[in-house]
């Protein structure tokens, strides 16, 4: 008798109770099998009260094409970040030939002065496309449950002009001045997340830095050459608290242009659900917010919001059909959704057109659309 | 071997060390998607868990596998004195272990040979998408759990394993049988499965091989050396079962494990493991040619005027470049005025030919056009976006030219739903349309046919036109869109199912005697361009477009609409949208079409 043709029918209930009598067994080849455990783990991080986060930058570079011709004409996405003789870490030897030692070293007099104008400025000459740079970084303030805010400054860009401008004008100078901000948060080491550093550096020289633990030697020493003073908290791999309801997370992953792992923050808000806030979740946001569901317990068992760059996953999906951002997220039925960044302009408007709740900006200060959180917006969770 | 090429820490942060090294391996794999492909991937999905579990594909098999870390312990001898001097065996290392799941497609006579509650489970309608949510360990899955992958990584970060471990042939033994008995209302009774026979006999170490030489490819690429790679056989007891669901040795048969181990650096071996060296990986997946080329592809974009060539490209390349596939785009417009190239303007690099048609005119222009793109950007693709009245038999003619340039890559034709709606113009003999020559031939030389502004049909509508489509060019995929979009992988997909034979927009072009390929010059389009010096209202615009009479096939231009400031404003098969474009630059309206009210 034909199995297929037979099961084909018990599975269309012709033959109830059959299978029952086949003496199912669960005996798999594998010599040392580890017990099953799909259990889901939820760590208990606390909750705060509400999260409010401030577009500072999402405009990492202005024209899409210049970056292109960089990235290809350097040798493209395997290159090694400090050798693209990108601002400010110019030789002046042109594309694809700079190093950090020989960038770092023009640029370095100027930092000590704290006349960062200065040092992009000789930066500009030694470098190629330097005006296309601008950055990514938002403040976050989070307000726990008795009431306190903490603010966290989230990734600090790549253009010193551009960055200290982007400061002023959300008055993170001087927060970073007064001591207001208690934690920096380093998501990962892409120049444009990170290479103005020093305008932080040289505001808040003392603000407690937060990076992953597998930063490479030259953004480590960036840190140093910057001016930083402060405590420094390399975070490894998974779940890192910061405060009642709020967590780093962690990614171990290899990111293009030889840069390795990311990290989100994770804020559990009583009564609302959990937010994200993400610099470009390279890891994928397919992993990372089935990291979340597997790993965090949070209110209500909602994923609840999302803030930044949204990259749908490093991988090809091995079926076509499902290749899809606005596809991928439909699961997890987000209520509030500010995006920018690498999320992508058409994406965004495709979130617009499915009916998320997208929030939306103004497109100001070359933000380049209104489905986009964009510079100067204001997000919080809950609305 | 430096392991810190794969993951640049030390061992020992975490429990879950060697799922990092996998992760970073093939995540490292997959920067540039062309590499990731030329070692064989065809696509993985990560699933986050305390156990990190990926589903994924793999070139030259059909299975979708379930790979799921289970764990890690060390081995060895810890102290730096017993590395020194002992044997190779003892080196402190980190020994992972995996799971390894087949999946076979629903339909595959292999899963006959699986246990039958794998294939009873595959039988069932939820199957395909239970397997996307894989994340190892549930119940339903352990009957296609065939395998095991160990990783062996030494913590002094200069030596790395991979091992595949699986039964040659994983048979379980039937004691009692298993009969149809029980199914009462089958009228055929007899053995399913006949006493002492095997109740499951899978070729298992088989089923791997493609996946572990992928894997094995990978590391050596990423760690640049060639893996050392030996084969080894072990056996253990065959197992049978009862009716009661009992378990037990059987005395006469063994299960004989095959392990296949592709290594890097000092061998990880444990004291006790007899390995035979074996010269190369076998199964190792070798390129097809087109992936293997070092010319970028070019793409060739058609469709009439107005279809909705630009608001698709526009999405494509935001999908693309959402992945870092970065792709350039030449452009060639018919008039004076690149109003596409401005809309496009910060997306990517723009090469835009000159006035004229690439199709004709044009074709010497495009050997400097793309010259120029590939030395400002040298990507891997590019796609060139011809006027709404090339005919791409006469720029495929012309590409032929540019092998040593590029490598010819598809066709994809937009088609417009709203102007295709009547029957009309699909039939080249037909009543149709007077310019249905060229419809006709961008229709015929598709790759892929993007059935565009599918919402403004019916569905009934749109059944039909795409069977007409598919009458008129049974070879091409033809996919619905609205607004240009679709499922773009599916484009990839498309291209890698003609991986071995001809795109059909490749196969030789033939005409019969006495005829060549239509163009639109003796159709007598003609291009004009009004510009506005003052905002024109709506209706005085729409009053416009009807004077330039039933001929009118296209509009377009970024201009100043009274009350509504600068507009970008389109038309197109009697379809008018205008849509605020605060920032642009006028650039004035260009009128396409065969009347010389125009």
């Amino acid at each position: 008798m034909n199995r297929r043709e037979f099961l084909k029918g018990a599975s269309l209930g012709l033959g109830a109770g059959a299978l029952g009598a086949m003496g199912l067994y669960s005996y798999t080849p594998a010599r040392r099998a580890f017990l099953p455990d799909i259990n889901r783990q939820m760590s208990d991080f606390g909750v705060c009260k509400s999260v409010k986060v401030t577009n500072i930058s999402e405009t990492s570079w202005f024209d899409n094409g210049v970056f292109m011709k960089n990235v290809t004409g350097a040798g493209g996405l395997l290159v090694d970040q400090y050798t693209f003789n990108w601002a400010p870490f110019g030789n002046g030897k042109g594309i694809g030939k700079g190093s950090y030692e020989e960038g770092i070293a023009k640029i370095k007099p100027y930092i000590q002065k704290g006349d960062l104008h200065g040092a992009w400025a000789v930066a500009k000459e030694n470098s190629v496309d330097a005006d296309n740079a601008g950055g990514f970084s938002c403040l976050v303030e989070v307000e726990a449950m008795d009431g306190k805010v903490s603010k966290y400054l989230f990734d600090c860009g790549w253009n010193y002009d551009w960055m200290e401008e982007s400061f002023k004008r959300e008055g993170i100078d001087n927060m970073l001045a007064n001591g207001e901000i208690d934690g920096f948060i380093q998501t990962h080491e892409h120049m444009d997340h990170y290479w103005a550093f020093p305008v932080v550096a040289k505001y808040g020289p003392n603000v407690h830095v937060y990076t992953p633990s597998t930063f490479y030697p030259q953004g480590k020493q960036y840190i140093k050459d910057s001016g930083h003073t402060g405590e420094l908290t390399e975070v490894k791999k998974g779940l890192y608290s910061l405060q009642p309801g709020v967590a780093l997370y962690q990614f171990e992953c290899p990111i293009i242009f030889k840069v390795f792992g990311e990290m989100s923050l994770y804020c559990n808000v009583k009564d609302v659900g959990l937010v994200s806030i993400t610099g470009c979740c390279h890891q994928g946001i397919i992993l990372f917010a089935d990291t979340a569901y597997k790993e965090l317990k949070y209110e209500k068992d909602q994923f609840y919001g999302l803030y930044g760059g949204l990259h749908i996953s490093p991988f090809d999906d091995w079926d076509p059909k499902y290749d899809d951002l606005v596809i991928g997220l439909k699961k997890w039925d987000l209520q509030r959704v500010g995006c920018n960044h690498c999320t992508g302009l058409i994406t965004a408007q495709k979130f617009v057109d499915a009916g998320y709740p997208v929030v939306q900006g103004t497109a100001r200060f070359r933000s380049k659309t209104t489905n986009y959180l964009g510079n100067g917006d204001i997000i919080t969770f809950p609305a | 071997m430096k392991l810190e090429h794969i993951l640049p820490r030390a061992l020992g942060d975490s429990h879950s060390d060697c799922a990092s090294i996998f992760t970073s391996l093939v995540m490292g794999a997959h920067f540039e998607r062309s590499r990731a492909r030329s070692l064989g991937w065809r696509g993985v999905r990560p699933c986050a868990s305390e156990h990190p579990a990926w589903t994924c594909r793999a070139a030259g098999s059909d299975l979708v596998f379930g790979i799921r870390f289970d764990g890690e312990e060390s081995c060895g001898d810890a102290s730096p004195a017993a590395s020194r001097e002992r044997a190779a065996a003892s080196r402190h290392c980190l020994r992972g272990y995996f799971s390894l799941y087949a999946f076979p497609p629903a339909d595959s006579p292999l899963l006959d040979s699986f246990p039958l509650a794998a294939l009873q489970y595959a039988l069932s309608p939820g199957y395909k998408d239970a397997i996307r949510e894989f994340s190892g360990g549930e119940p339903a899955f352990q009957a296609f759990r065939m395998g095991q992958l160990r990783l062996d990584a030494s913590f002094a970060g200069d030596a790395l394993a991979l091992t595949l471990e699986a039964p040659a042939r994983h048979r379980v033994l039937a004691a009692d049988g298993i009969t149809a008995d029980a199914c009462a209302d089958a009228p055929e009774k007899g053995w399913l499965v006949a006493p002492g026979a095997p109740e499951c006999d899978v070729p298992a170490f088989r089923l791997f091989m493609r996946l572990f030489a992928v894997l094995a490819a990978t590391a050596e690429q990423r760690l640049d050396e060639k893996a050392a790679v030996s084969r080894g056989l072990s056996s253990v007891p065959r197992m049978c079962f009862h009716r009661d669901g009992r378990m037990e040795e059987c005395p006469e048969e063994k299960e004989f494990l095959i392990n296949c181990t592709a290594s890097f650096g000092p061998s990880l071996a444990l004291a006790g493991e007899a390995l035979t060296p074996l010269r190369s990986l076998p199964a190792r997946y070798r390129a097809q040619e087109p992936e293997r080329r070092s010319l970028p592809v070019l793409h060739v974009l058609t469709g009439f005027l107005g279809a909705g060539k630009t608001t698709f490209l526009r999405r494509w390349l935001d999908f693309l470049h959402g992945r870092e596939r970065y792709t350039g785009v030449i452009q060639n417009e018919f008039g004076k005025v690149a109003l596409d190239a401005a809309l496009m303007k910060g997306d990517t690099v723009v090469e835009a030919l000159d006035e004229g048609c690439v199709c004709c005119s044009l074709a010497d222009s495009l050997r400097p056009g793309l010259e120029r793109i590939i030395a400002a950007m040298p990507a891997e693709q590019f796609v060139l976006e011809t006027t709404g009245l090339a005919n791409p038999a006469n720029v495929m003619a012309a590409l032929n030219g540019l092998r040593d340039l590029v490598a010819p890559g598809l066709v994809i034709t937009v088609a417009d739903a709203l102007d295709l709606r009547g029957n009309r113009a699909l039939s080249p003999d037909g009543p149709g349309l007077e310019n249905a020559g060229i419809r006709h031939a961008q229709l015929r030389k598709a790759d892929v046919i993007i059935v565009n502004k599918s919402d403004m049909l019916s569905s009934a509508e749109l059944e039909a036109l795409i069977s007409r489509l598919r009458a008129l060019n049974g070879k091409a995929l033809v996919l619905a869109a609205q607004y240009g979009n679709i499922a773009f992988a599916e484009l990839d997909a498309w291209i890698d199912a003609h991986g071995e034979t001809r795109l059909p927009s490749h196969a030789p072009h033939i005409l019969p005697m006495g005829q060549k390929d239509v163009t639109h010059a003796e159709e007598g389009y003609i291009a004009r361009i009004v510009t506005f010096e003052q905002p024109v209202s709506q209706a005085g615009l729409e009053q416009l477009l009807r004077r330039a009479g039933p001929g009118l096939c296209r509009a377009k231009g970024i201009i100043p609409i009274e009350g509504k400031g600068i507009c970008i404003v389109q038309y197109a098969a009697s379809r008018l949208e205008i849509t605020p474009a605060p920032g642009e630059m006028p650039v004035g309206l260009t009128l396409i079409g065969t009347n010389p009210a125009i």
